[in-house]
């Protein structure tokens, strides 16, 4: 009988998870220290996550089109854990406490199915690993790490973007993975790619958009690869960037006593309701409101991405 | 233990000891205390009043002496905080944060 010969295996850092895979990540290259959770990523056949979901699934997530055409589904089965699942993106098994991982990858440019594994796959696991994912980009400036979270749409990546060309180090475009330690909240890195829409590329000015990274992947999106930060780096202040018609003027303001449901709900992955993520996630949105400055930035409708990228950068100089 | 709502009269509530369950987590933010339960997933914010009741709550052997604390902590008049005490303890053990386990004899 004809032996599989093993696969090569990668090793990685990203979302406070140290990744053995057999598919290479553009990721920050796995940390010395030892002590971090670990996750194995393997690449499958397709039909090796197909069969045993027939049955005893509860679907978390069936996102589609208005015409009905699947974007992203989510399911979870009692004991094989999470499947996740994108036309044109990949079949993904996460099992139920992060450590394992499977893909089933397409036959597409990687950048294009890597977009589900960072949005998606490897946050989950590292919620299923006691870690905090929360929708937000981040830098590190003077060794402490900028969040900067808000919903689709804001100006999140290109506060990234810009503070990154201006000499910050890039953390994370999208999903920043929260620790708490001994010395505070940590903050992970996330993959070395940031995801742009391509006016607010143009709009940084051609010197800027050029030095972020090279240009791998175009879709709704220009995808970009940025070297991340490659080590954890205690969080300094979160920012909560909220665009909205009811706002005149762009306006930066510290709030002292922060709306407890608002940092809670900043989790990335809402449908997790693991004991361990429930507790880990509630206690650090209660470290970052007793302890990380938290400031709320209201953003009207009208204002360009990168003119609320530089408000934030002359705030943060200040 | 199973609790009806109708029986829960301020004076048998003062009575008794109230435990937050195992299942219930809470945390302190600077505008209010966050409970958790851990069973139903679900977030309940207490003001820092109701916060600081929950925590005595836990602590003190019965209802009745967490009421005289918070009485001496707020400087209020013991039969008002016992109502506000009893109220919240209805409305906890409505929500499952916490138990109520009576020391009454019969």
């Amino acid at each position: 009988m004809p032996t599989r010969a093993a696969k090569p295996v990668y090793r990685g850092y990203v979302f406070g998870l140290k990744v053995e895979s057999t598919v290479p990540l553009p990721v920050a290259r796995a940390p010395h220290a030892d002590g971090l959770p670990k996750a194995s990523l393997r690449d499958v056949p397709r039909e090796e996550l197909a069969d045993p979901w027939r049955s005893d699934t509860t679907s978390i997530s069936d996102w589609r089109t208005p015409e009905g055409r699947l974007i992203l589904s989510i399911e979870l089965h009692q004991e094989l854990g999470y499947r996740i699942a994108a036309p044109w993106h990949g079949t993904h098994r996460v099992s139920k406490d992060g450590r394992e991982i499977w893909s089933a990858l397409p036959a597409f440019p990687a950048w294009r199915w890597q977009r589900l594994l960072f949005a998606q796959v490897l946050p989950l696991a590292a919620a299923l690993q006691g870690l905090s994912p929360i929708h937000a980009s981040a830098v590190s400036l003077g060794d402490r790490a900028l969040g900067f979270a808000a919903p689709p749409g804001a100006g999140k990546t290109s506060v990234a973007a810009y503070l990154t060309s201006r000499g910050a180090t890039f953390v994370t475009d999208d999903v920043l993975a929260l620790e708490s330690s001994a010395h505070g909240i940590c903050a992970h890195p996330g993959p070395g790619v940031a995801r742009v829409r391509e006016r607010e590329l143009r709009a940084l000015g051609p010197a800027v958009a050029s030095d972020l990274g090279e240009i791998i992947g175009r879709s709704d999106k220009i995808q970009l690869a940025i070297s991340p930060i490659d080590r954890a780096v205690p969080l300094g202040a979160l920012y909560f960037l909220e665009r909205d018609s009811r706002f005149e003027r762009l306006a930066i303001a510290e709030c002292h006593r922060p709306d407890p449901l608002r940092i809670l709900s900043s989790t990335f992955v809402p449908y997790v309701d693991t004991r361990g993520f429930l507790l880990a996630h509630l206690d650090i949105c209660s470290r970052i409101a007793r302890s990380v400055p938290v400031f709320e930035v209201s953003i009207p409708q009208s204002k360009a991405a990168v003119e609320v990228a530089q408000e934030i950068a002359s705030h943060i100089e200040r | 233990m199973p609790m009806d709502q109708q029986r829960l009269t301020n004076a048998s509530i003062l009575a008794d000891e109230a435990r937050i369950p195992e299942h219930v987590v809470y945390r302190a933010f600077v505008r209010e205390t966050v409970v958790l339960n851990l069973q139903t997933g679900k977030y309940h914010g207490l003001n820092p009043t109701a916060g600081r009741m929950f925590e005595l709550l836990d602590r003190e052997a019965t209802v009745q002496e967490a009421a005289i604390r918070l009485a001496d902590e707020y400087t209020a008049p013991l039969r008002k905080i016992e109502g506000d005490v009893c109220d919240l303890v209805r409305s906890l053990v409505e929500r499952g944060l916490i138990e109520l386990n009576t020391h009454r004899n019969g």
